[in-house]
């Protein structure tokens, strides 16, 4: 869905830094936020993530206070250099690995930073209180991938692809020159019948296992889980986007169909000049890497050091649309868009801040009206009515105190959805290999035992990586009105789902909210 | 025996990914490989070990044998599935645990907590690495044995195909624990998802840098470090094998140098400079036994950054036999390439070649039985057999040969005709294989081979192999190359051909032929090349029109000038130092793989005028072109190794090739007499 965005073309900016007058702002009313990103005590579980943020759109008014959060477009202007864990020096051979994108705790450091650079007064990082203050009172939800297309000049989101529907190239049965059709079919990915989880190893609580916490037990005991079903033994095109533009996703989140038809997917529209090439989807592919090959200098001669080359790979994002041409499809610009809300007074200007490693520089453009936080977009009461489930996009990794298991099932509750019972157990998952998560501490910080602990690496976690989804089962059919299921849905809509707090803050863990209709269950009862 | 009931269990083990991830050095790649295989082994023989199970991949048979079992499982039993499954599970954890425990007495050597130290909270992180690191996935369905009908639904082939898609709804869901973090640690230098265990002050210790064979600043953790310590062998560096052809043309023209070089190298080994390396029976690496070292001294610039490398080691400061040893080892291979000026410059580049069955799936689909499962697993563990030998015979080095899959290590000059060979003993194989089922497709192989610079990140060309092996998956039984000079920036372009063509010796040895009898100039690929860059921008903006008059499209008029315009660059050049153009017969080759003429134009029978050639299009041009200026570049530097050596290597070429000779070489030197338009 294009966000609802006023046709102002005067306050089009394109990623300068144009200046809006400066303003002086009054903290944000809502100060929730505060108590509730306050780092949950060890081992407890947070009961919800941040406070509600309503979805209606902040007024498009020039000068008026943003009462949801401030939205930034970070447009990076050079490469970003955003290293995996490994530790890099300049040694011949050496090579710094990119992230395919940023983690969302890059992102919030980069906005606590800026957010504590100008705040009035500016906050003092020589000491704890600082950097505590900038963590505990900002909120910063993203990044998500926005690209910005020649024809309106307006920032539209992308997610990553969801991994509950494969899509393939069914092979010819028949000898002809081409082994697989040019055409692409989408498998849809659902829990299989519940007779089929009893032939296969799916994770379960065992007494033995390491993590023994009575929350682990809990958790699974809001568990059914089931091996989705896989049709047919197909090879995955691999050639297809890893973003999908929203709305699209949102579609496809939307249905409750096992076997939907073509036109929910984003099929690229045949190009008339190459008639017989293969069908595509549409969407982005992900941001290139841009590779430099460096050589160390010698300190003493500032001469190059014999052999010792060393590689840094950094990820381009487009800085301005392609335009189509007759023979190319075109090109969005692309940017990340971020929400950001804080209780710390500061100077809401477009800024230059760096972002990522190497003090690559991204360029901060403020409540844009060309880039406004997407607008919730509900299923229909026909599709409410059909479903039978639930199920989350994770658009951003998420953290869970149990690896890929949410400590929050043990609640019997979906973050945010307290009090709407419309949970329901967990019954399947397509999430892909972990990815680890971890970073460098630049502020100093109290450890467990109130002592200060220096700067330096911080410990791995492992997040279950953007475009997994989660599948739950509605224990009863679900009587409610459309009002009732809006609710549910603003409660869910680009809002985290991670186990604790401070995660949640960071912008781990955001979901699209969406449907499934449990046909195999159906067919299981019937049959 | 629990009942009547028989199983298909199919087991899928991990992480595959990781590890070959996970890998700077070939050691680490081996090692990783060798360690996979080993616990996919250990999960076959827990299986075996139970009375009511029988193997089908892989099978009792190739248990036993020297090539990797694959980390996809496939059983058939009567006892109780989840717990085979658990009890085969329990077996790998353990063997991975006896991994670690066995390091023991290496870390016990070096002063407490050097490796692994406890966390402020008294924990340590490597027993954790080692239990959460494997991945285990495991599905089963009932069938009958005893049902021949290929349709029925509880035949073994229904079964199988249930179970493959009952695994993969499984693996749908990849499910871990917690990490085992601890803050303010290093992560491990070879996976970013662990922290380092040895992190400590390497100036302090430099014993433990040496013990753990640590290079630089490098971290490790625990999985690693049983990947780097576990190997009762080291293995082969890239810079070995991209040497190799040089070391077999010192053996065959100065034998007496390449003594002298070795005792050098003794003198310096197991120094971070030289490290040796057992070529013995079983290592794979016999081959490698005229210079059992890895070292890139033999690289080395001048004396000076030789000793400079050398200074750099932690530690005590060098000996002077050491900086004698540096210094020899610099002098003598300066004079064995003034005495040969033709190695001047020493081959720094290698091929990292992978292949994999085409198909496979679907042959394995269509087998009905069990025992042809089995059959065929045994004759698949013949090729990974022959794999090895074949890697071997082209002085290469194997990865891994398991199945239909090869990840290999190749020098330059070989590494063609290993493709070749490969493919077609698995040709072979597979054909007495699949001989009682004429109605199986049979599978095809298809080869991608990476090369470039020694120095190159191992995850670069690991993933150049894999676009290459990609490529050639494209069309299937093909051979995709691609090539990438050292600190060439840019996507490097595969050069794919269908097997069918026989492209090694129609396309590569014709390719070499040209620069080893110099008869294309070395500036014309690169000429061609820039031209090919113009005539597609040009396309892309749209410079070129319809002639209506002709008949043509816009396509086929630039098609038409691009195939004009190579001619003439070609025919403007000047070989064998000036003195002979380039001949006829090599232009018009190239002009007729550009724009190839129908067999025998057919006459309109109402006007009785032979039709004109249909120019070609302008993209299929253009890709040709590019593969031909691709073919050239690389074959350049496949031709310089080759030299005028009369070694083994030419012998290899020749038997693929029946005779390096090029297409248009017997009307003599005198080329090109025609004058040009």
């Amino acid at each position: 869905m294009s966000p609802q965005r006023p046709r102002s073309r005067a306050s089009r900016r394109r990623g300068n830094t144009a200046q809006k007058s400066p303003r002086t702002l009054t903290p944000p009313t809502r100060v929730e936020a505060v108590t509730d990103s306050t780092p949950p005590a060890a081992g407890a579980v947070s009961e919800s993530p941040p406070p509600a943020v309503t979805t209606a759109q902040r007024a498009p008014v020039n000068g008026s206070e943003p009462t949801d959060g401030d939205i930034v477009l970070i447009r990076p202007r050079d490469p970003l250099v955003l290293r995996d864990a490994r530790p890099f020096s300049s040694e011949p051979g050496a090579r710094a690995i990119s992230l395919p994108w940023p983690l969302p705790r890059t992102v919030a450091g980069t906005m606590r930073t800026h957010i504590g650079n100008n705040a009035t007064p500016p906050l003092d990082w020589t000491t704890l209180a600082g950097p505590t203050r900038a963590r505990r009172e900002t909120v910063s939800h993203g990044p998500l991938m926005v690209g910005q297309d020649e024809a309106d000049g307006a920032w539209h989101a992308y997610v990553p692809g969801p991994r509950d529907v494969v899509f393939y190239r069914p092979e010819n049965k028949k000898e002809t020159a081409e082994d697989e059709s040019k055409e692409l079919k989408a498998m849809v990915l659902r829990p299989d019948s519940p007779d089929a989880a009893e032939c296969c190893d799916m994770p379960s609580f065992s007494a033995n296992d390491a993590e023994k916490s009575r929350g682990y037990e809990l958790a699974f005991a809001n568990t059914a889980l089931r091996p989705l079903l896989v049709e047919e033994d197909v090879k995955p095109e691999v050639d297809v986007p890893s973003w999908w533009r929203l709305d699209h996703a949102v579609a496809w989140l939307n249905t409750t169909a096992t076997e939907p038809p073509d036109s929910l997917f984003p099929y690229a529209a045949p190009d008339p000049d190459k008639p017989g090439a293969p069908q595509t989807l549409s969407g982005l592919k992900p941001l290139p890497a841009d590779t430099r090959v460096h050589v160390s200098i010698e300190p003493g001669t500032q001469t190059n050091v014999e052999g010792a080359l060393f590689t840094t790979e950094a990820r381009a994002f487009r800085d301005a649309p392609v335009a189509a041409s007759d023979s190319e499809p075109g090109e969005p610009a692309l940017a990340m868009l971020c929400k950001v809300r804080s209780t710390i007074e500061w100077k809401r200007d477009d800024a230059l801040v760096p972002l990522g490693g190497e003090r690559r520089i991204s360029s901060l453009v403020m409540n844009d009206d060309d880039a406004l936080w997407p607008e919730v977009t509900y299923p229909s009461m026909d599709q409410f009515e059909a479903a039978t489930g639930l199920r989350l996009l994770l658009v951003t990794p998420a953290l869970f105190r149990y690896g890929w298991l949410p400590a929050w099932l043990g609640n019997s509750t979906i973050p945010g959805l307290k009090g709407e019972k419309v949970g329901g157990k967990l019954v399947g998952a397509a999430i892909d290999r972990r990815i680890p998560v971890s970073g460098w501490r630049v502020a100093q910080r109290q450890d467990d035992d109130n002592k200060e602990t220096l700067s330096g690496p911080r410990r791995t976690c492992y997040a279950v990586p953007a475009g997994g989804v989660y599948f739950f089962a509605f224990d009863k059919p679900m009587e409610r009105t459309e009002a009732e299921w809006h609710a549910v849905w603003d409660k869910l809509w680009l809002r985290p789902v991670s186990d604790h707090g401070i995660d949640c803050d960071e912008g781990f863990g955001l979901v699209l909210p969406g449907l499934w209709r449990d046909e195999h269950m159906e067919d299981a009862a019937q049959g | 025996m629990s009942g009547e009931t028989t199983y298909l269990l199919a087991i899928a083990l991990g992480p595959v990914q990781d590890f070959i991830a996970a890998s700077r050095k070939a050691r680490d790649l081996w090692q990783g490989s060798q360690m996979l295989s080993e616990l996919s082994t250990t999960a076959a023989e827990s299986l075996e070990s139970d009375p009511d199970t029988e193997l089908i991949f892989p099978t009792t048979t190739s248990l036993g044998q020297k090539h990797a079992v694959a980390n996809k499982l496939l059983v058939s039993t009567t006892g109780n599935p989840p717990a085979l499954a658990n009890a085969a599970r329990a077996a790998v954890q353990k063997n991975l645990m006896d991994m670690w425990d066995d390091l023991k007495p290496i870390i016990d050597t070096l002063p407490k907590d050097t490796v692994d130290p406890p966390d402020p909270q008294g924990r340590r992180v490597a027993i954790r690495q080692v239990a959460d690191f494997i991945e285990w996935y495991a599905a089963w369905v009932p069938y009958d044995p005893g049902i021949d009908e290929i349709e029925d639904p509880l035949s073994y082939r229904k079964a199988r195909k249930r179970v493959e898609l009952l695994l993969a709804g499984r693996k749908a869901l990849r499910e871990f624990t917690p990490a085992a973090g601890v803050d303010m640690r290093p992560k491990s230098s070879l996976d970013p998802s662990r922290e380092s265990i040895v992190d400590f002050d390497r100036n302090a210790n430099p014993q433990a840098v040496r013990t753990l064979r640590l290079k630089g600043a490098e971290q490790l953790d625990a999985i690693s470090l049983i990947k780097r310590l576990t190997g009762k062998n080291r293995f082969v560096s890239t810079s070995r094998v991209a040497i190799d052809p040089f070391i077999r043309a010192m053996e065959k023209l100065d034998p007496s140098r390449l003594a002298t070089l070795k005792t050098h190298a003794k003198a310096l080994r197991d120094t971070d400079l030289v490290e040796g390396f057992n070529p013995g029976e079983g290592s794979g690496l016999t081959r490698y036994a005229a210079f059992p070292f890895d070292s890139q001294l033999l690289y080395e610039s001048s004396a000076e950054s030789a000793r400079k490398t050398l200074e750099k080691e932690p530690g005590a400061p060098p000996t002077t036999m050491q900086q004698d040893a540096v210094k020899n080892i610099f002098a003598l291979i300066r004079g064995f390439t003034d005495e040969h000026r033709e190695w001047r410059e020493l081959p720094a580049y290698y091929a990292v070649l992978r292949a994999d069955g085409d198909r496979m799936g679907r042959a394995i689909g269509a087998l009905p039985t069990k025992k042809d499962h089995q059959d065929l697993s045994i004759e698949l563990g013949k090729f990974a057999e022959e794999a090895g030998n074949i890697v071997r015979e082209h002085f290469g080095a194997m990865i891994y040969s398991g199945g239909d899959d090869v990840l290999a290590f190749l020098p330059l000059d070989t590494a063609l005709p290993c493709a070749d060979t490969l493919r077609r003993k698995f040709s072979e194989i597979i054909r007495e294989a699949l001989a009682k089922h004429p109605k199986v497709e049979q599978p095809t192989l298809s080869v991608g081979v990476a090369i470039g610079h020694y120095a190159e990140h191992l995850q670069t060309m690991l993933k150049r192999s894999a676009d290459a092996e990609k490529a050639a998956k494209g069309p299937r039984n093909a051979l995709a190359v691609t090539f990438q000079a050292h600190s060439g920036g840019g996507d490097p372009r595969i050069v794919v051909h269908s097997w069918d063509d026989d492209p090694v010796r129609k396309f590569w040895a014709t390719a070499i032929e040209f620069h080893r009898h110099e008869t294309l100039p070395d500036g014309a690929a690169y000429e061609l090349d820039a031209l090919r860059r113009e005539f597609r921008d040009a396309h892309k903006d749209g410079v070129f029109a319809a002639d209506a008059a002709r008949g043509l499209t816009a396509d086929q008029v630039a098609g038409e000038l691009l195939v004009k315009e190579t001619v003439r660059i070609l025919k403007r050049k000047r070989v064998k130092g000036g003195a002979a153009k380039v001949q006829k017969e090599i232009i018009d080759a190239l002009a007729l793989r550009l724009a190839p003429q129908p067999a025998v134009p057919v006459p309109d029978p109402d006007t009785a005028e032979t039709p004109p050639n249909i120019p070609p299009e302008i993209d299929r041009a253009l890709d040709v072109l590019g593969k031909f200026v691709d073919e050239v570049i690389v074959a350049r530097r496949i031709a310089r190794l080759l030299g005028n050596q009369t070694s083994e290597a030419v012998s290899l070429w020749n038997k693929q090739s029946e005779a390096l000779r090029p297409v248009a070489m017997q009307s003599g030197d005198v080329a090109g007499t025609e004058e040009q338009p």
